[in-house]
């Protein structure tokens, strides 16, 4: 007994613990979220682990010594805004079954939950929200139609270059793409016509989803400034995070 | 990928087997039956995915129960309870098995294992209580695994490991199990003695002499004790165990002892011994010839230096014996003549002419004893245990007829010649030389070396030793001691063992408890300083053999570059505090480190081993030189007081 109890004593220590959000997480909504687990131990593997954390539980049946393994589980936060994750509980009945051992594990995890979407539509903006299509601009862009065929300037991406053309010419040469996009649109909380500004918030959140999905550049204006319109990934999440910190400064 | 519960279900039969090999021998017919077909049935069914309802088994055992329950009695206790339990266990081996009935198979498996020992307790008990140790460990780590791993699948590689952690839990365990069982206390007297009834008595040593009743006498190869004391000549070893003072026509046996015979053991070397004898019916205590004083048990003495336990010897014992030997017993008065010189009535007349026409003239005892040996010498008698005479008429046919005889022939022919010729004489059962076991300092008197000498009396010395079965002509060959082959040195090793199986586990008690710490502490100071360094040296060495072979087995499995560039890592680990992550390169590694000397290596690496060949040797030579560099400036770093601030 003592020695099974000093193993599943071993058997839950050395090892670390990392949460990773693999989804963007919604306040009320299910997300997945990725829990690592990193055996630091030479000799002894980890056996059974179960791993509490965040209202779920994962299960890691063996963990190589120096080696690591990944589970998933769902996970859901009421309340939009920062959410930190100190500690999970890490038990198992390694190896005899007679007790489950248990400890709280330190755990590195913050994350960033955006406010519930709901679903708005634009205040006055109606007739150009509602249209198909957008305005084709000028400018050189790289998923439009190609719009002319030039010479190779030294740095154009590979994948803009004609092959085909190329080959009957001296010169490489490449395709010049249209730029799509529609008329930017800068979202105003305050405007949005919900009844609280949570509201607004989940109703704002919902507009930039949506309107960046349809390549249409958002922008934001805050009480200290305003974010200039964009249609990139990195813009929209930076835009989803002011709103999930909206008046949690 | 393989089947958790096929893995169990083995462990299960394994453990099962185990469990009831050492009980086997002692099962009647129907539950040794029973079990074989619940192996053979319940291995086939698992084997083929066959489920077999568990009621079926249930009601089978309840009839059983019901069975052996009518059996027990005060007197019959052991044998239906133990055929109980196998019969619990077939059942259990037969039906299906949940998580619940493989811990039951465990549970009835050490049941059936101790419950064994209530008929023998024998060394193979320790091998089978290690050998289930390990199953039942290692059955309960794969059953946690199973009730709570997410599949019921398992790789070759996760097995080996949960085995290697099951078997570890057991091995580490077992020194613990070693020191518990030293420093645990415990009664004085096993408790379950009562329940063990004697083994059989083979032919051997026997309350009662008679020549005749056999045509041959095997000696039987079992121990009959073992004598701890220190080595002495051959010719004093002999263990005196009772003696037979009247003849009753066919046989000598033992009438009570005349009174006034006490006296005292004259000259003689004084010989202590602790005996240990295997548990027979016969309460007659032998120690070496002639036994002065016996402790360590309840017994009593007779005025003839035969020691009779109070109680009969049935279970294990050991006691004390303080012995003369080469010596004569001098009674204070002369011994009651008439009982020694008493002879049937009915005694053939060739024998009484023996001892007219050869012994009777002697001038005095131990002339008629001188005649009486060359008597012997002239007739070449020959010592032998087959093709011996039979009948009544059998000392005539020995002496004058086929001339062929064992012990009590000579024994029982010389007393009866010398009575007819005036010389008080008697029979001396017990044992003839002995095994000396260098491992354990020891005796080692089996049963074949049963033997009878005579006792006579001279007036003026007392009762002297007269072997007639020296007279005969190959006596040294029939009775001397056997060669001293490889064989016959695993079989005293072997027996050691066993002698310290029944010293240390058998005749435990709390004194010796305190006599082990004793001996422990004893030795230690005993120890020189060169024996403790010869000693220490052994256990290094075997501890670094055992080492080496272990990392003989790991790096085996690694190639030399991955041996390099694990040390590589290590180095580099070490030094930065970074570890190489799951989809992250060497070239990525040397490019988040701004350290030329991993740039080398990653060059001087990756250009042989992504070019999908192995390192030369001088590549070898100058990686190793790399990593010792990041090693010594790791060490710089470490110095370097500025860092430290």
């Amino acid at each position: 007994m003592s020695v099974s109890g000093i193993l599943g004593w071993l058997n839950i220590r050395g090892g670390d613990l990392f949460l990773e959000m693999t989804d963007e997480a919604y306040a009320g909504s299910d997300a997945l979220m990725t829990v690592r687990f990193v055996n630091r131990r030479r000799y002894l593997p980890s056996f059974l682990l179960k791993i509490r954390v965040a209202g779920g539980e994962v299960d890691f049946d063996m963990v190589d010594c120096r080696g690591e393994a990944r589970r998933s589980l769902l996970c859901r936060f009421p309340e939009r805004g920062e959410h930190r994750i100190a500690r999970a509980v890490m038990s198992s009945p390694f190896p005899v079954n007679f007790f489950v051992r248990s400890r709280t594990v330190p755990v590195a995890g913050s994350f960033l939950v955006f406010p519930a979407p709901v679903r708005a539509e634009l205040t006055g903006d109606r007739d150009q929200w509602g249209k198909e299509g957008g305005m084709t601009q000028t400018g050189k862009g790289y998923e439009g139609d190609v719009a002319k065929i030039t010479d190779y300037s030294g740095t154009d991406p590979l994948r803009l270059v004609h092959w085909r053309l190329s080959a009957k010419h001296d010169e490489l040469k490449v395709k010049e793409l249209s730029s799509h996009s529609q008329t930017p649109v800068i979202l105003d909380i305050d405007t949005l016509g919900g009844y609280s500004v949570e509201e607004n918030l989940s109703r704002a959140t919902y507009l930039v989803n949506t309107l960046i999905r349809s390549n249409r550049p958002v922008g934001l204006k805050l009480p200290g400034g305003e974010i200039l319109p964009a249609v990139s990934c990195g813009h929209r999440l930076r835009l989803l995070s002011e709103l999930a910190l909206h008046g949690k400064h | 990928m393989v089947s958790i519960k096929s893995v169990l279900d083995l462990l299960a039969f394994a453990t099962a087997v185990v469990g009831s090999i050492p009980l086997f021998p002692y099962l009647e017919n129907a539950p040794r039956l029973l079990f074989t077909l619940a192996l053979v049935t319940g291995g086939v069914a698992d084997w083929k995915g066959i489920r077999i309802r568990g009621w079926i088994p249930t009601v089978g055992s309840l009839l059983f129960f019901i069975y052996y329950a009518g059996q027990f009695s005060r007197e019959n206790l052991v044998l239906p309870a133990v055929s109980l339990i196998v019969v619990l266990l077939s059942a259990r081996l037969v039906s299906e098995k949940s998580p619940r009935n493989y811990l039951q198979i465990c549970a009835l498996s050490l049941f059936a294992l101790t419950s064994s020992t209530l008929f023998t307790l024998s060394p193979l008990f320790l091998v089978s209580l290690f050998m289930m140790f390990a199953l039942i460990t290692v059955s309960l780590v794969m059953l946690t695994y199973y009730v709570n791993a997410t599949t019921p699948l398992i790789t070759l590689t996760g097995l080996e490991k949960t085995l290697a952690v099951g078997l570890t839990m057991a091995v580490v365990s077992l020194p613990l199990m070693v020191f518990l069982f030293f420093l645990l206390p415990r009664t004085q007297f096993p408790l379950w003695q009562f329940l063990n009834v004697g083994g059989p008595r083979e032919s051997g040593f026997s309350e009662r002499v008679e020549p005749g009743s056999a045509a041959a006498v095997a000696g039987a190869k079992r121990v009959a004790f073992r004598a701890e004391c220190c080595r002495i000549p051959v010719e004093w070893l002999y263990w005196r165990g009772i003696v037979l003072n009247s003849f009753q026509g066919i046989a000598w046996v033992r009438n009570e002892v005349p009174p006034g015979e006490e006296g005292g053991v004259v000259r003689g070397a004084v010989i202590r011994q602790v005996i240990y004898p295997e548990p027979g019916r016969s309460a007659f205590m032998p120690a070496l010839n002639v036994p002065r004083a016996i402790t360590g048990i309840r017994c009593s003495r007779d005025s003839d230096y035969v020691f009779r336990a109070a109680r009969g010897v049935s279970g294990r014992v050991r006691y004390d014996a303080v012995s003369i030997v080469n010596s004569t017993i001098a009674p204070r008065k002369e011994p009651d003549r008439a009982f020694y010189l008493k002879v049937p009535q009915r005694l053939s007349s060739d024998i009484a002419g023996i001892a007219r026409s050869s012994i009777v003239q002697g001038r005095s005892d131990e002339e008629k004893i001188s005649l009486l040996e060359s008597y012997f010498r002239s007739r070449k008698l020959v010592y032998a245990t087959s093709g011996l005479p039979v009948g009544e008429q059998s000392l005539d046919d020995f002496l004058l007829g086929q001339g062929r005889g064992n012990c009590e022939f000579f024994a029982s022919s010389a007393a009866l010649l010398l009575r007819l010729a005036g010389v008080p004489s008697r029979l001396v059962g017990g044992y003839l030389g002995g095994e000396f076991n260098d491992l354990g300092g020891y005796y080692v008197v089996t049963e074949e070396m049963a033997h009878v000498w005579v006792e006579a009396y001279i007036a003026g010395k007392g009762w002297v030793l007269v072997d007639p079965s020296r007279w005969a002509v190959n006596f040294p060959a029939a009775r001397g001691g056997t060669a001293d082959s490889y064989l016959q040195r695993i079989r005293l090793a072997l027996d050691a063992f066993g002698y310290y199986w029944n010293r240390t586990v058998i005749n435990y008690d709390l004194e010796r408890q305190l006599g082990v710490f004793r001996d422990a502490n004893l030795r230690m100071k005993r120890l020189t300083p060169a024996g403790g360094f010869r000693l220490l040296l052994r256990f290094c060495g075997a501890a670094v053999l055992v080492m080496s072979l272990l990392l003989l087995k790991k790096v085996g499995r690694r190639s030399r570059e991955e041996r390099i560039l694990g040390k590589f890592l290590r180095a580099v680990g070490k030094k930065y505090r970074v570890q190489l992550q799951p989809g992250m390169g060497l070239y990525d590694l040397a490019g988040t480190l701004d350290d030329p000397a991993v740039k080398r290596f990653v060059a001087l690496y990756g250009g042989a081993i992504y070019r999908d060949r192995k390192l030369e040797p001088g590549e070898l030579r100058e990686l190793r030189k790399v990593i010792s560099g990041i090693a010594a400036s790791r060490t710089e770093v470490v110095r370097d007081p500025l860092i430290n601030h």
